[in-house]
């Protein structure tokens, strides 16, 4: 049976078609600078369809036979992560020879627990240089002894220290719905989370007051911002832009990652298209850890919203 | 392993997860009421499904050690080895590596490619296009067609699987270097049909030398290049220019050891069969004697007559002519006729060089002088010693 998620990526939105352009062209860069690398391109939650790794074909960045499978030198470049055993079936007879591992992210990465990390030839994996996060979901807390978690918070911290091993510089590539559906208490400890900053980095502060407006803006600064769920999904999309990626700058320096977010950008939510978030985020490794963490992590916040943007229905990037 | 099955018409389908990894608990583990023992559990539960699908979708989960990397990819089977694959080609480019004639055993591929060249031999998959010489597939268009109809198709990695069944002789012109010959047998406990090709030279690649037997259409394990037992004495060089399928009906698969590879040879439709496949056998190998081996031998002859002539001829235009012209003449017009009928002459023998110089001492004792003949003799064996 069709999977709504698979109709959706297969479904050629220009919206979307934008967004693989963009992860088509970190990984040309990627591919370029590292030619020879142990470890994959690129580990994807491709979807049924592997729309994606088909653009990697295409793009001559996995050759492929005369009947289309994946030269047997080019079998390790990319892999996809896929639990559904239909759409395994599925992605194998779209593309033959591609490595695809028939399990939820999740238990590749071993759950949210910093206790348990995955064992052997999986941990090469998950130091991919480029890491495709496409998720099917919005971000929900998980009330965690008074934190909030989101599970795939978690896993980019797993990342983050998977990585932090071998130190090779590597990519996100997020997106996650663009709805922020969250109660009072969520708002309110997102607003604080933000807040933080906004006083101690006026750059990132205007910055955030350019993109959430000024009357978004003075609510989060002032602590009125009403429950999420209540602005407009444009808002909500805004909220998200700016709290994800900064969350993510926030773990990642702690590992000795300064994060560079190349795209940050927000798309549907018109037309009874789903509202998306998309990021494109750079992690580099910086040896300031053991010294500076903090200036790390104010010199990612203040990159956060340089690709800040918005795709509109026809796929043109503003 | 993970089935998940629908047939058309049902909204539901069935999802069942089988886990074997039971095996390697504990036997006490596994103990059942009596003296049985679990050999694995599954789980499962019923799920939506298009009202149209229709299929079976059975999933290899967790395959270990050695069959993991024959079914990942692409390898060859010792480090630094250099071995053929056939992963990623189209049905023809595979059809084309397999009649290649140097290639003497499916040893030179790669663990995959054994793996799906075994899997196409053993299901109903159609034969390829051209796997046969023209003449030779016409008398099996029927057996071909058969097959074909069954509509059984195999894709390995988006490779459409054929039989790997390439039968051409070495000589390119074929036709007349092999022969196809049919059978068919109905006896008390069994019946076959099949076929028998012979051809000049040994079956390259081995794998395909002997005979192979399937019931419903599945092989029964692999070319079996005994015949079934048969007397290795007879005819013992054609037995390697032989290939044969032979299709048993239902009542063999009772002689069927559980390994689905081999026969019971005490079962009395194994027995009934072999013998009748003996019978054929003998006739195919008399067939090729006389046929192939015979007839090829004649036409080798004359080629090597005509060869060593013609170089006669060079020899009498390069050395003789330019001493004594009007002997050349002589010489050439001889041989001119010789040539025109290379089936006669004895100019195709193989002499060693002991028989061919007592050949020409012979000569040179009746035609020299005694002086002139010594210094030839002795010219003659200084140069046959440098």
């Amino acid at each position: 049976m069709t999977r709504n998620v698979d109709a959706a990526m297969d479904e050629e939105r220009p919206e979307k078609a934008r967004v693989r352009t963009l992860w088509l062209e970190k990984l040309l860069a990627y591919k370029e600078r590292y030619p020879d690398d142990a470890v994959p391109l690129y580990l994807t939650l491709s979807g049924a369809y592997g729309q994606d790794i088909k653009l990697l074909i295409k793009h001559g960045l996995i050759r492929v036979t005369e009947v289309g499978a994946i030269t047997a030198q080019d079998q390790g470049v990319a892999v996809a992560i896929e639990s559904n055993a239909n759409a395994v079936l599925e992605l194998q007879r779209r593309i033959p020879g591609l490595k695809i591992l028939q399990q939820p992210f999740e238990s590749l990465i071993r759950s949210t627990r910093l206790t348990v990390f995955p064992q052997g030839d999986q941990i090469r994996l998950c130091q991919a240089r480029v890491v495709n996060l496409d998720l099917n979901e919005a971000v929900k807390f998980e009330d965690v002894d008074g934190e909030l978690q989101f599970p795939p918070l978690q896993w980019i911290k797993k990342l983050c220290i998977l990585h932090g091993e071998v130190r090779l510089e590597w990519c996100l590539l997020l997106t996650l719905h663009g709805e922020a559906l969250w109660e009072s208490a969520e708002t309110k400890a997102v607003a604080e989370f933000l807040n933080e900053n906004f006083m101690l980095e006026p750059n990132f502060a205007s910055a955030s007051e350019k993109v959430l407006g000024n009357k978004l803006h003075s609510r989060i600064v002032d602590g009125t911002i009403p429950a999420a769920k209540r602005l407009d999904t444009a808002e909500q999309q805004k909220l998200l832009m700016l709290y994800v990626p900064k969350r993510i700058a926030r773990i990642a320096h702690e590992y000795g990652w300064r994060t560079e977010t190349v795209h940050n950008l927000r798309y549907g939510g018109a037309s009874r298209r789903a509202p998306m978030v998309t990021w494109v985020i750079d992690f580099r490794w910086d040896a300031r850890v053991s010294r500076q963490p903090d200036a790390i992590y104010r010199d990612s916040l203040k990159r956060i919203l340089v690709g800040a943007g918005y795709i509109a229905e026809d796929g043109t990037l503003s | 392993m993970e089935i998940i099955s629908t047939k058309k018409g049902s909204g539901e389908s069935l999802h069942v997860t089988i886990h074997f990894d039971r095996m390697r608990q504990d036997l006490a583990e596994r103990r059942r009421k009596g003296d049985d023992i679990a050999k694995a559990d599954y789980t499962g539960e019923v799920e939506q499904a298009e009202i149209s699908a229709h299929y079976t979708h059975v999933f290899l989960k967790r395959v270990r050690g050695e069959a993991r990397a024959i079914l990942a990819g692409a390898e060859p089977a010792r480090p630094n080895a250099k071995a053929r694959s056939l992963y990623g080609l189209r049905t023809e480019s595979v059809r084309h590596i397999l009649a290649d004639q140097s290639l003497p055993s499916w040893t030179e591929f790669d663990e995959y490619s054994r793996t799906l060249l075994s899997v196409g031999l053993n299901v109903p998959v159609p034969y390829h296009s051209e796997w046969l010489p023209r003449r030779e597939s016409q008398r099996l268009r029927d057996l071909v067609a058969e097959v074909a109809d069954l509509n059984f198709s195999v894709e390995y990695d988006g490779t459409e699987i054929r039989k790997p069944i390439v039968l051409f002789p070495r000589d390119k012109s074929a036709g007349e270097a092999c022969f196809i010959r049919r059978f068919t047998y109905k006896g008390t406990h069994v019946a076959a049909r099949g076929y028998f090709y012979a051809q000049h030279g040994t079956i390259k690649p081995e794998e395909l030398q002997g005979s192979l037997i399937r019931i419903r259409h599945a092989a029964v394990g692999s070319y079996d290049s005994s015949f079934l037992d048969f007397p290795t004495s007879e005819g013992s060089l054609i037995q390697r220019w032989i290939s044969a399928e032979i299709w048993a009906d239902d009542r063999l698969e009772d002689a069927m050891n559980i390994d689905r590879r081999t026969l019971r040879v005490a079962h009395p439709a194994y027995v009934e069969l072999q013998r009748a496949v003996h019978a054929e056998l003998r006739a195919v190998i008399s067939e090729a004697r006389k046929q192939l081996y015979e007839t090829h031998n004649v036409e080798r002859r004359k080629t090597r007559a005509a060869d060593a002539i013609s170089y006669m001829r060079q020899v009498v235009r390069r050395d003789v002519a330019p001493t004594n012209a009007s002997v050349a003449a002589v010489l050439d017009r001889t041989l001119r006729v010789a040539e025109a009928r290379p089936e006669t002459s004895q100019l195709s023998r193989r002499l060693t060089v002991a028989e061919f110089y007592e050949i020409v001492v012979e000569v040179a004792r009746e035609t020299l002088p005694p002086r002139a003949f010594g210094d030839f003799i002795k010219r003659l064996t200084e140069r046959l010693n440098e």
